[in-house]
């Protein structure tokens, strides 16, 4: 029912345009220049947060410890050579002088300090030590770093996507599609993770980090998918998005501008917290032998040390030690990162540290 | 409708979601259950010896009689018929035989169900007091030095999975401090009874998978239980408490205590729908012949319906311990209305 041209509006007047469509136009029509808009962008998107997460200190050392282990699954794989086996002895213990290499013939040579000095002798060959197969344990933790990151993202995305989008659906269109969708979702929660998972993993036999990583991710989609169904019930009610419906805006608009960016955050979060589900549930899978041997895995590691000697004696701690202090140091890295990162998304947070939102009548939004 | 018969109905649905989704990965997925047990049968390893195996003219017979016999599923029927005579075989309690064993599946799993109660129950009871007193103790002490510390602490030790902590208490108690055996459930040279010796057999096998189950759960647990005793301190209730002059340790336990555990209920219901799921990875570190333990045996051995009975085993007494949960959620917390619990705001 759009008024046409020359319908008079009832205060007498002529209504020149849709009211409505002017309001949806002020959006496209700043009257800011491209340079300013993309100069508030920036600091709005990036600045800003950027500020943030430097300010605070979980964020600081979690993205450390997260760009660490991209370094080590890219530069890393480059520089440290393959793992052989037999390649030195078994069970050298980490930083064992016996054992170095001297690259491009580097004589040895005394850096003489007065106080102390230090000779140089070569670099280790083997800088944690080796496993009972005489495979270098570093080389071992380095090449099994590219497969787990593709994992956490091939799992974390497939996971939040799914439950994200399930939830939304869900929550927006209430009736048939929300029974349906909550159900399924009521299902999922209900079987235990684990179990499902290695009966998918011996039936499927994936050896591909992406497949696993999908594989990996089924059981944790229900849970986002059942908290963001929760929290878009509670946003559709809010004026703004009932002011949108109003105003004519298809369901999909709604979703993107009004629902999404409110529950972004809570996404994002749980990505991460996904991403290590995936690294714990595969080292579990490889540990249990349960899925093919194809790539270096830090579970497969372990499961080497338990069922091949390292148990037995002390000198198979670092074999033991190692690729577990791995895991958990990316865990807790990933944890401290989306700790820090809920002050991000927090608006109010950011809108301090943004120098241009204060006091510019152009920006809508924020 | 009767929100008690909705849960019920809920759960009798996944459960034959569940055996459907079996029954769709035995038949069907390539490579899967089905084409083992035709390999098995054709290489001799299946039926040959045991008098089950017809050899011949009577190959394919066979295999189907064979297959009815360790999967539940004869492929000579009809699809709808595979299917009904398999959820109807399942429902008799007939789980189908192993291979490995070449025993029915319900009688090798049966035995085993009380030791993975076992382990699970201590398990959640110690969790569970360890949680809400650290996590009270955290909450009282909030902002100070000693709750930065331990909230960290208890971050990083969420960061490694309880199976790693089981390892690791095995290699240094069980392996080189020799403080607690390496593997089984009981003392093998004591007598089966209500003695000593046998006792302290078991509970000493039992300790370590324990504290590594009780972990699991621990580290989460802790922070949220901090998280509802401050909510709870900050309560108006609570300063009136003080105001009236109550006694602080009255209001500890009968005003902040009973109101912060009270959502933990759930989380420890939950908690044992994961103690049977992880009991397979737990079990295999502490060869503890419990549920989870004849599950890993089966993946080893490619045994198809141990496998998926366990599987199946498992996920019925979850659901059914859920269920439990949900029903009687209401007499622990009356703050609870029925009906309204699945309104999401």
């Amino acid at each position: 029912m759009s008024p046409s041209e020359d319908e008079t509006a009832t205060d007498g007047g002529t209504a020149e345009s849709d009211p409505l469509e002017v309001l949806r136009d002020s959006e496209t029509a700043e009257s800011a220049t491209f340079q300013e808009r993309v100069r508030q962008w920036v600091d709005l998107w990036i600045l800003a947060p950027g500020r943030v997460m430097w300010q605070d200190y979980r964020t600081r050392y979690g993205s450390a410890i997260i760009l660490f282990f991209v370094l080590l699954g890219t530069l890393g794989v480059r520089t440290v050579a393959k793992p052989v086996q037999n390649k030195g002895p078994a069970y050298v213990q980490p930083f064992d002088p016996g054992y170095v290499i001297t690259p491009w013939n580097l004589a040895p040579f005394t850096v003489d300090l007065g106080v102390a000095s230090w000779t140089y002798t070569g670099i280790w060959q083997f800088p944690l030590g080796t496993n009972g197969f005489g495979e270098g344990l570093m080389a071992l933790t380095v090449h099994a770093t590219p497969a787990m990151l593709k994992m956490m993202i091939a799992g974390g995305v497939f996971t939040t996507l799914v439950g994200a989008v399930v939830g939304t659906i869900a929550g927006y269109k209430r009736g048939g599609t929300e029974r349906v969708l909550m159900t399924a979702t009521d299902i999922q929660i209900a079987i235990p993770g684990l179990p499902l998972l290695i009966v998918l993993a011996m039936a499927i036999k994936p050896s591909d980090p992406f497949v696993v990583g999908l594989i990996l991710g089924v059981d944790a989609w229900a849970g986002l998918s059942r908290s963001i169904h929760s929290q878009v019930l509670a946003l559709r009610s809010e004026s703004y998005v009932e002011a949108s419906r109003l105003m004519g805006f298809g369901s999909s608009t709604i979703v993107r501008d009004d629902i999404l960016p409110n529950v972004m955050p809570y996404i994002m979060i749980n990505f991460m917290g996904n991403a290590i589900r995936v690294i714990h549930a595969s080292v579990g899978l490889y540990f249990l032998g349960v899925l093919p041997f194809t790539t270096q895995n830090w579970g497969v590691m372990i499961n080497y040390a338990y069922n091949r000697g390292a148990m037995l004696s002390w000198q198979g701690l670092p074999w033991l030690l190692i690729p577990i202090v791995t895991i958990s140091l990316l865990g807790f890295g990933i944890t401290l990162f989306s700790q820090g990162m809920d002050r991000v998304f927090n608006p109010r947070v950011r809108a301090r540290h943004a120098e241009s939102t204060a006091d510019t009548p152009t920006s809508i939004e924020e | 409708m009767n929100y008690y018969a909705k849960r019920i109905a809920q759960t009798m649905f996944t459960i034959w979601a569940v055996l459907t989704i079996t029954f769709v990965l035995i038949r069907f997925m390539p490579g899967g259950p089905l084409d083992y047990l035709r390999a098995q049968v054709i290489a001799g390893n299946v039926g040959q010896g045991t008098g089950q195996f017809q050899g011949g003219s009577g190959r394919l017979a066979s295999f189907n009689r064979l297959a009815e016999l360790y999967i539940n599923i004869d492929p000579s029927q009809p699809i709808y018929i595979q299917y009904w005579q398999y959820v109807s075989q399942l429902a008799h309690g007939d789980l189908g035989m192993s291979i490995y064993y070449t025993a029915p599946v319900e009688q090798i799993l049966l035995p085993a169900i009380p030791w993975t109660v076992f382990l699970g129950g201590i398990a959640v009871f110690i969790s569970f007091v360890s949680r809400v007193v650290v996590g009270a103790a955290l909450a009282y002490k909030e902002g100070s030095r000693f709750d930065v510390g331990g909230t960290t602490a208890l971050i990083w030790g969420h960061s490694l999975p309880f199976y790693i902590i089981g390892i690791l208490l095995l290699y240094v108690l069980g392996y080189q401090w020799g403080w607690f055996p390496t593997s089984g459930r009981y003392n093998a040279d004591a007598v089966a009874g209500l003695n000593w010796p046998f006792i302290s057999g078991i509970l000493s096998h039992a300790a370590l998978p324990v504290i590594a189950l009780a972990w699991a759960s621990f580290g989460s647990g802790a922070i949220a239980m901090r998280a509802n005793a401050i909510q709870v301190l900050g309560e108006d209730y609570v300063r009136t408490a003080r105001l009236r002059g109550i006694k602080s340790k009255r209001i500890t336990i009968l005003y902040v205590a009973r109101n912060a555990v009270l959502p933990m209920y759930t989380g420890m219901l939950i908690q044992i729908g994961f103690i049977f799921a992880g009991s397979i990875i737990l079990e295999r570190i502490f060869v503890y012949r419990g549920v989870g333990w004849y599950m890993f045996r089966a993946i080893q051995a490619d045994d198809y319906p141990l496998m998926m009975g366990a599987f199946i085993l498992i996920i019925v007494t979850v659901s059914i311990a859920m269920l439990v949960a949900d029903l009687t959620y209401g007499l622990v917390d009356p703050r609870v209305t029925r009906g309204e619990s699945d309104e999401s705001f």
